[in-house]
């Protein structure tokens, strides 16, 4: 997740990504009474290692190592395992992957 | 004269959910020939067309996936970057309402003959006809995708700095909530501790 963070200037702040993130998940699943919990990451596995109760961990790609990391310290500490579901990324017409570090890159070049 | 300066417009893409990829390639390709606008949001309608039907977790997934791969494969390199593209379900998870809140300046297109929610006003509509012959699209197989159902776990957790939303993050968000019953928590990445990585 936080491999190689480049255009760290063109970041957002957290409250403009939460937004972002809120915005879309309300259109998304605007039908369904599901509860939304945004939880600030302030190390690289948040609750993923101190809560039991959560049974699926979506991932990219670039994050299924760490998901593995995840695995083995909730079986250390006696919780079940994560279902993990890889998300593939998503490639631009040049065959690029698209990413967060390609836009903020393209904001500071253009 | 003076020039017309081309507006920014959000554009809505209401199409059969079960339309080929070339479908939407042909029709995102429509809508960038057509419009004097700068399109700057994409919204993207799936319709179902029925409720009824139940679909596995990984036909909701390879159809989202397939949706903003075909819109990205229409777009230049920079509108690919730029253009803020959602790909929504209607009518298992998309609120109509919600939408038009969000973006009450919405202009949709349609297929001719495709029948709108009547809270949107009317469509631009181009003909399915003129389209290309639908080619299969290959989807490689994920078997525990497909034996997964929608609603089927509690809790789905998932986590990332999501700046600038884009196809990867939204694609995640939505598998998630697909497969939720009870709760989504979402992991955001606090800038302090990418400060302490990174600067």
């Amino acid at each position: 997740m936080l491999a190689s963070k480049k255009f760290m200037e063109k970041l957002l702040p957290y409250h403009d990504r939460l937004q972002g993130v809120m915005q879309f998940v309300s259109i998304f699943s605007g039908t369904l009474s599901l509860e939304i919990q945004v939880v600030p990451l302030h190390d690289p596995f948040g609750p993923t290692i101190s809560t039991p109760a959560i049974d699926v961990l979506v991932v990219s790609e670039e994050t299924l190592p760490g998901a593995q990391q995840i695995n083995s310290i909730r079986v250390e500490k006696g919780m079940p395992r994560l279902h993990v579901v890889p998300v593939e990324f998503v490639k631009l017409v040049s065959g690029e992957r698209i990413s967060s570090t390609m836009i903020r890159s393209h904001l500071t070049l253009s | 004269m003076p020039m017309s300066i081309a507006t920014e417009r959000t554009v809505g893409l209401w199409m059969p959910a079960d339309c080929s990829g070339a479908h939407i390639r042909t029709a995102v390709k429509h809508i960038w020939a057509t419009t004097t606008a700068q399109v700057t949001r994409l919204i993207l309608v799936l319709d179902e067309n029925r409720n009824d039907e139940q679909r596995s977790f990984g036909e909701y997934y390879w159809m989202i996936r397939d949706a903003y791969k075909s819109s990205l494969m229409s777009m230049s390199v920079d509108d690919g970057l730029q253009v803020d593209l959602q790909v929504f379900i209607y009518p298992a998870f998309l609120a109509i309402d919600a939408l038009l809140k969000a973006y009450p300046d919405i202009l949709f297109y349609a297929p001719l003959g495709t029948d709108l929610p009547s809270s949107l006003i009317q469509p631009v509509t181009f003909s399915l006809d003129k389209l290309v012959q639908a080619t299969p699209i290959f989807k490689p197989q994920r078997e525990e995708f497909d034996a997964m159902q929608p609603h089927s776990f509690d809790v789905v957790a998932l986590g990332g700095t999501f700046d600038r939303l884009h196809a990867g993050h939204k694609l995640m968000i939505s598998s998630a909530i697909i497969l939720a019953k009870k709760s989504v928590v979402i992991g955001l990445t606090g800038t302090e501790i990418l400060s302490i990585f990174f600067l």
